[in-house]
């Protein structure tokens, strides 16, 4: 799992509305409508739950890799945040304080956003102070203007809420013999009622403990037939919690109102739901029925067209699309069901799975498969994706072929296999040819024991980001020594940054952070680092 | 001109005008039992009615008195209650089987045709 920050769910979600509203294009009647309905509700889930699994190729990872194929994006996007910290001690200032996963980081955004182009040689101590400032004050504001977007958009939707609920409380019982005998037929185990109201022009359902089917003070329906029809349809939201539904979907339209995407997946899923629902009454009473149903939808309007003193006459497409949907209603073919669970499965697992943007590039395939830890040649360096839960089978080992594009990975599934690859990986950085660079930082490589030491003890997590999105690191329980590399903005190595594997790992791991170590303090040794925040 | 009132206010008044004066706690019961409204609702309709000079109150216990007879009211025009309670976004929070725009007639004629070339 993974947490994700607001403007990552916002992207990801969009990109899949985007995917879902192309295919509801594309195939509308040919599938079930209940299909496009499943689709909405990843989407949903995709924008409300801050978390996500984790996996190394997903489709946002590779839409990432494509648009910024030539890695300069950390450059771009990467923002400077400097601090003093003692390398003895192990603590940070100035950095960002500990990012815990959900809700509480919704909004780191901002804060990486409103740095970008910061160009890094500007290492000057009151220039840095400056953006510092600059950023924090960005930071500020985007929060406070996604606030207030956020208030703005709940209390429309709740003043709503509140007025219609305020005039349909005093609606009244229905006395209608029809009515009365539906209502006793209907098998539900929430109990529905249904009242009569002045203040709808058509029947409305609302309600998802106590729903309440109200319908129009005024006679819209010309016979009994089309009142079962509009009830039957009414009694269809009831039964598949489309209260609910639309609830959440304003939930989710509140929390992302900066994207119009989520707004666009609205109205399209409410729509859907009203597909839905008008399928499933013809299905109900047999497709033969499709043009008595369209009928009445078409003639109801009318009616209410006509009482209805004020307001001017739009072209209004819902209804239309609504009646063409029903024109062209098929009969529900086996491959027809079969494709839609199908596409259903297909998109919500590609979609469903967490992004994770440093594992983006990593995890590109290429098509090369690999046997882990057996050729030499072959197996020059391993990267691993950063991001993935440390020490967790998921890990994936990305290998190059030596121009520094990313072959194939092979995930490890079997620990053992996991403790070989971290020794071999070892070894592998120790033959690497700019080893040499680490060593004049302390690092050695014993041959007798097959281990990265330092200072004679053994390295337990070792992390070097070795060029964007590009990573050198792994984690073992037998080590001790916990270390991350500084690299400056040109790549080159300025310092290792150490602790114990706890204390080093409690702040880089699974973070999206690299240290950049920058130069020896005159006096007493200590180390000046800054924290290159993504 | 008569005063214009809502059903759910004729309600009310139907209580007076069946039972004479009687106690708001006395409609509320009355009411409860008859459409199933809670007490709030009918305290909040007869605050309505005596607005709109249908009822008057006095003391003790909020006696109420029908002012104006069974004759002289007329309906309220439901259209107003519509527009206010539908201006908002109430079908994005609600299923409502129609949308609350008005079509125009050939719109509708040409999509009864497209139903009739069903048949």
């Amino acid at each position: 799992m993974v947490g994700m920050r607001l403007w990552q769910m916002s992207f990801y979600g969009g990109a899949l509305i985007l995917v879902i509203a192309l295919i509801r294009r594309g195939l509308q009647e040919r599938i079930p409508r209940e299909a496009f309905l499943a689709l909405w509700a990843v989407a949903v889930l995709r924008l409300l739950v801050p978390f996500a699994m984790c996996s190394g190729f997903n489709v946002y990872a590779w839409a990432e890799d494509c648009l910024l194929e030539d890695g300069g994006q950390e450059e771009i996007l990467e923002g400077i945040l400097s601090g003093l910290g003692s390398r003895s001690s192990g603590e940070f200032f100035g950095g960002e304080g500990n990012r815990g996963e959900g809700i509480g980081v919704l909004f780191s955004e901002e804060e990486g956003g409103t740095a970008a182009g910061v160009p890094q040689e500007s290492k000057g101590a009151g220039l840095e102070y400056g953006f510092l400032k600059m950023r924090e004050f960005l930071a500020v504001a985007g929060k406070g203007i996604y606030w207030i977007g956020f208030m703005a958009s709940a209390l429309f939707y709740l003043v709503t809420y509140v007025k219609c609920w305020k005039e349909f409380r005093f609606s009244l019982p229905v006395r209608d013999t029809f009515v009365l005998e539906w209502e006793k037929g209907l098998s539900s185990k929430r109990k529905v009622s249904v009242r009569q109201s002045e203040a709808v022009a058509a029947p409305v359902t609302y309600g998802i403990f106590h729903p309440v089917i109200l319908l129009p003070k005024e006679r819209v329906w010309e016979d009994t037939r089309q009142l079962e029809f509009a009830l039957e349809h009414e009694a269809e939201h009831i039964r598949h919690f489309d209260a609910a539904k639309k609830l959440l979907l304003v939930m989710a339209a509140c929390i992302h109102w900066f994207n119009p995407l989520v707004w666009r997946m609205v109205a399209l899923a409410n729509k859907d739901m009203e597909l839905a629902c008008d399928g499933r009454v013809i299905r109900r009473y047999g497709l033969h029925s499709k043009s008595a149903y369209a009928y009445a939808l078409i003639h109801m309007e009318e009616k209410r067209c006509n009482w209805m003193a004020f307001g001017n006459r739009f072209s209004d497409n819902r209804l239309e699309e609504r009646i063409v949907a029903i024109v062209n209603m098929k009969k529900q073919t086996a491959g027809a069901i079969m494709a839609a669970v199908v596409m259903v499965t297909g998109v919500a697992t590609v979609f469903a799975i967490a992004p994770d943007r440093e594992e983006g590039a990593a995890a590109q395939m290429d098509g090369q498969g690999m046997e882990p830890a057996s050729d030499e040649a072959l197996l020059q360096e391993w990267y691993i994706g950063e991001g993935a839960e440390e020490g967790s089978s998921e890990i994936q080992y990305v290998q190059t072929d030596g121009e520094g594009k990313e072959a194939d990975a092979a995930a490890s599934e079997d620990s053992g296999l996991w403790e070989n690859a971290t020794k071999q990986l070892m070894y592998n950085i120790s033959v690497n040819e700019d080893f040499a660079d680490y060593e004049k930082f302390g690092l050695s490589y014993d041959l007798e024991q097959g281990w990265l030491l330092y200072q004679n003890e053994k390295v337990g997590y070792f992390k070097d980001k070795i060029r964007p999105n590009t990573y050198r690191r792994f984690h073992t329980e037998e080590g001790t020594v916990g270390i991350v590399v500084a690299r400056d903005p040109a790549g080159r190595i300025t310092g290792l940054y150490t602790g114990t594997v706890q204390e080093v790992m409690e702040k880089f791991a699974g973070r999206s952070v690299t240290v950049g170590i920058l130069e020896e303090g005159e006096n007493d040794g200590q180390v000046t680092v800054s924290i290159l925040e993504e | 001109m008569g005063t214009k009132l809502f059903d759910s206010e004729l309600k009310v008044m139907g209580v007076l005008w069946r039972e004479g004066d009687a106690t708001a706690k006395h409609i509320a019961e009355v009411l409860k039992e008859e459409v199933g409204w809670n007490k709030n609702t009918t305290y909040t309709l007869i605050k309505r009615c005596m607005k709109k000079g249908a009822i008057e109150r006095s003391e003790p216990n909020f006696m109420c008195h029908a002012l104006i007879l069974k004759e002289e009211v007329q309906e309220a025009e439901t259209d107003e209650l519509i527009n206010k309670v539908y201006d908002g976004a109430a079908d994005k929070l609600f299923a409502s089987l129609l949308g609350r725009k008005k079509i125009p007639k050939e719109q509708i004629e040409r999509l009864k045709q497209m139903v009739k070339e069903l048949d």
